[in-house]
């Protein structure tokens, strides 16, 4: 995939500090322009993106306090255009269903090139 | 408790096997090489028989990456290394080029964040083919040896002396590091018994 040339900013938010780092060192890599902030937790994700306003977000499912749906719903809730993609472990089909009757990305972890590729594309709308 | 008929003892083996498979592709993608499987042997038995066939497979310290999954059928899932790998997987996992003591600081993190994915990614292939949906706990880590870690964490879980254990041994190895695993899922008696009757629904349609 082509590097991203437009300027935008993403939220990654996971509870693993080993997961944020290899997201993180993807989307640098291929999107130089984006303006990039991590949160640990679904709390810390609605508190940030209060100040930060994210276009992308990257999101856990099972992490402490509230979960990654739920936090996604506050996002969204905040701002319809963010462009959420799930990014998660939990693999089972009812997360499927879960993220697919809210219309945003599901991508199964590990944070591969492949896997962080395929939330990209969903996060540009290719 | 129950006994597994042959044919349930291989159903349970089958959809182990390919939520197995399923883990190893997973594995293999996040350290960068392949991953060997053995064929799961699955095992319905008390917790006391597994700690003693356990204990004589495996005495070496293990990290041990817990994660209770609730539902319809709870069942606490361990996934478990030898202690000595530990360090090893996490450099595979974030690659070579960090420093020794950034490694160290990280591999609780690390660990806990390569059981969340191959345990979620067994237990979902559970899900989907028996129909079962599960809440996941978040992960947690714990140093452990072979003849304590059934008693531990049936405790931990509330479970007394007297759950079952699903015992399902997998030996798999990165061929390239001499990294060895097992996994292992801990039931009550209830549980045991719906799991049962759902693999029953799935071996007749």
């Amino acid at each position: 995939m082509e590097q991203v040339a437009t300027a935008g900013k993403l939220l990654i938010v996971d509870d693993s500090k080993v997961s944020r780092m290899r997201i993180r060192a993807f989307f640098s890599a291929q999107c130089p322009a984006w303006d990039i902030q991590e949160a640990g937790t679904g709390d810390e994700a609605i508190a940030l993106a209060s100040t930060f306003r994210p276009d992308y977000v990257t999101m856990d499912v099972n992490m402490p306090g509230m979960s990654g749906f739920e936090a996604a719903d506050l996002l969204l809730m905040y701002n319809p255009a963010v462009r959420v993609v799930m990014l998660t472990a939990n693999i089972q089909e009812s997360s499927r269903k879960l993220a697919a009757v809210r219309h945003i990305g599901f991508v199964a972890k590990p944070p591969t090139e492949a896997s962080l590729t395929q939330a990209l594309k969903f996060l540009l709308g290719a | 408790m129950k006994a597994l008929t042959e044919l349930e003892q291989d159903a349970l083996a089958e959809v182990f096997n390919i939520g197995v498979g399923l883990a190893a592709d997973v594995l293999s993608q996040m350290v960068n090489e392949n991953v060997r499987l053995s064929v799961p042997l699955v095992e319905l038995t008390s917790q006391e028989v597994a700690s003693t066939q356990f204990h004589d497979r495996e005495n070496r310290p293990l990290c041990a990456i817990r994660q209770t999954y609730s539902g319809e059928v709870t069942t606490d899932a361990i996934l478990m290394f030898p202690e000595e790998n530990s360090l090893e997987l996490v450099r595979s996992m974030v690659g070579s080029d960090i420093p020794l003591e950034q490694l160290t600081e990280m591999e609780q993190d690390a660990m806990a964040e390569i059981g969340n994915i191959i345990l979620n990614a067994v237990i979902s292939q559970l899900s989907n083919t028996l129909g079962l949906s599960f809440e996941g706990s978040l992960p947690e880590v714990n140093m452990v040896t072979g003849d304590t870690i059934f008693a531990d964490f049936g405790q931990a879980a509330g479970l007394g002396g007297q759950a079952s254990v699903l015992m399902l041994t997998i030996d798999f190895e990165l061929s390239r590091r001499q990294v060895s695993g097992y996994l292992a899922f801990l039931l009550d008696i209830p549980s045991s018994e719906k799991l049962i009757a759902r693999l029953d629904r799935f071996i007749h349609g």
